[in-house]
């Protein structure tokens, strides 16, 4: 789902949007950018990991990666299985490194 | 400036100052080498009396033993000696260089690309690449072919208009691209020829004098096209996905992080262009690519 996600299993740990961060898709494609001003980073993303993140985006409930992976399943119209499961953890583990997503401590 | 220009008589003293695009340059210097090298290279240019300036560029000799053995040259900028002295024969290219250093470190009123520029017809073609992908050959090829040089080097765009301003100076051509150049355009005129610290052959060629008349003129972006030269290639010129332009754009910013509306105003100007990449080995192929672009427009 991302260029870059270290092997990530998934944890108990609830989810949420990081805040201030800019976000672009052209119409020439389905891919997405996001701009992160606190790191003073950018990245290009595709449309299903933009979805994730809409998920628990800013106003939303923090959810859990199995939440997520499920909803993202649901979106698509296809069935919640290994693969998918495993690409919701691996980009969930990326959006946490580039600052996009952020644990809430229960 | 002409080769005459009494100006230059300041060099040593105060200095001369040299409008170059938006920015006004003070220079110094007590190198023959470094007269010469403006002389040669920035006819054309404005030239005032002042000792103000955005930058202050200071091109001087080396010191002790180095003054009369293996002769060195240093550049300080705004009081900062950035570089290691380096061979007096290189003073030519250090002014450019501090420059660039300048450009790239402290214009923080624009948005800085490390990229080459070119217009035709009021719109601007921006050629964002890393350094040996070919960028100064192609630039160097299409600004001695009818358009018009905004920079070799740098693409600043005003986030305020959202226009991109032209930014003349010697062309930087190295190993290969200098002979291609030299055997292409035989009247351009070189400054000298160098080795820089890695020991890659250069020299700056001037760049030509309507681009330097015309330095205020700004263009509107119209194509951001990200080349590479490919030995034996055919000329490919494929559309880029806008979302892959912008990350490519901004990777190849300077400084889009510090002003207060960059990341926009790369935004807004992905959103306004036709993207590409480019492969090329054949320059008079890739002339007539790009200008055929130019003219379906």
């Amino acid at each position: 789902m991302t260029d870059v996600g270290a092997r990530a299993q998934p944890t108990p740990t609830r989810w949420q949007a990081a805040t201030g961060l800019a976000w672009t898709q052209y119409q020439d494609g389905d891919n997405w950018v996001v701009s992160n001003p606190a790191s003073a980073s950018i990245h290009l993303l595709t449309e299903s990991a933009h979805t994730l993140w809409t998920f628990i985006a800013p106003g939303s409930e923090p959810l859990l990666p199995e939440e997520l992976a499920a909803r993202l399943a649901s979106s698509l119209g296809r069935p919640l299985d290994d693969d998918l499961s495993t690409a919701t953890y691996e980009t969930i583990a990326f959006m946490d490194q580039a600052g996009l997503v952020r644990p809430v401590l229960q | 400036m002409t080769t005459s220009d009494p100006l230059l008589g300041r060099l040593d003293g105060d200095g001369v100052q040299v409008t170059i695009g938006p920015f006004l340059v003070r220079v110094r210097s007590e190198l023959d080498g470094v007269r010469t090298y403006l002389e040669r290279l920035y006819s054309g240019f404005p030239l005032h009396a002042g000792i103000d300036g955005h930058f202050d560029i200071a091109v001087v000799g080396g010191r002790g033993l180095h003054r009369w053995i293996r002769p060195q040259a240093a550049v300080v900028i705004n009081g900062a000696t950035p570089f290691f002295p380096l061979p007096a024969t290189l003073a030519g290219g250090l002014l450019e260089w501090g420059l660039n250093w300048c450009v790239g470190r402290n214009a923080h009123r624009w948005v800085v690309l490390h990229a080459a520029v070119v217009e035709r017809g009021g719109r601007a073609l921006i050629l964002p690449a890393p350094p040996g992908s070919g960028k100064s050959t192609l630039c160097a090829a299409l600004a001695y072919s009818g358009w018009r040089l905004f920079s070799d080097e740098f693409a600043i765009l005003d986030p305020a208009t959202g226009l991109v301003r032209a930014l003349p100076r010697p062309i930087s051509l190295k190993e290969r691209s200098l002979d291609v150049i030299a055997a292409r355009h035989p009247d351009v005129v070189f400054g000298p020829e160098g080795r820089d610290v890695e020991g890659v052959r250069f020299a700056h060629a001037r760049p030509p004098a309507d681009s330097v008349a015309r330095a205020q003129e700004p263009a509107i972006p119209a194509w951001v096209i990200t080349p590479r030269y490919v030995p034996g290639s055919r000329t490919v010129l494929t559309p880029m996905p806008k979302a892959e332009a912008l990350v490519s754009l901004a990777d190849q910013s300077f400084n889009y992080n510090y002003v207060a509306t960059g990341y926009q105003c790369l935004r807004e100007l992905i959103r306004g262009v036709d993207c590409y990449s480019l492969e090329y080995s054949d320059v008079d192929d890739v002339l007539a690519r790009l200008g055929q672009l130019a003219a379906h427009q």
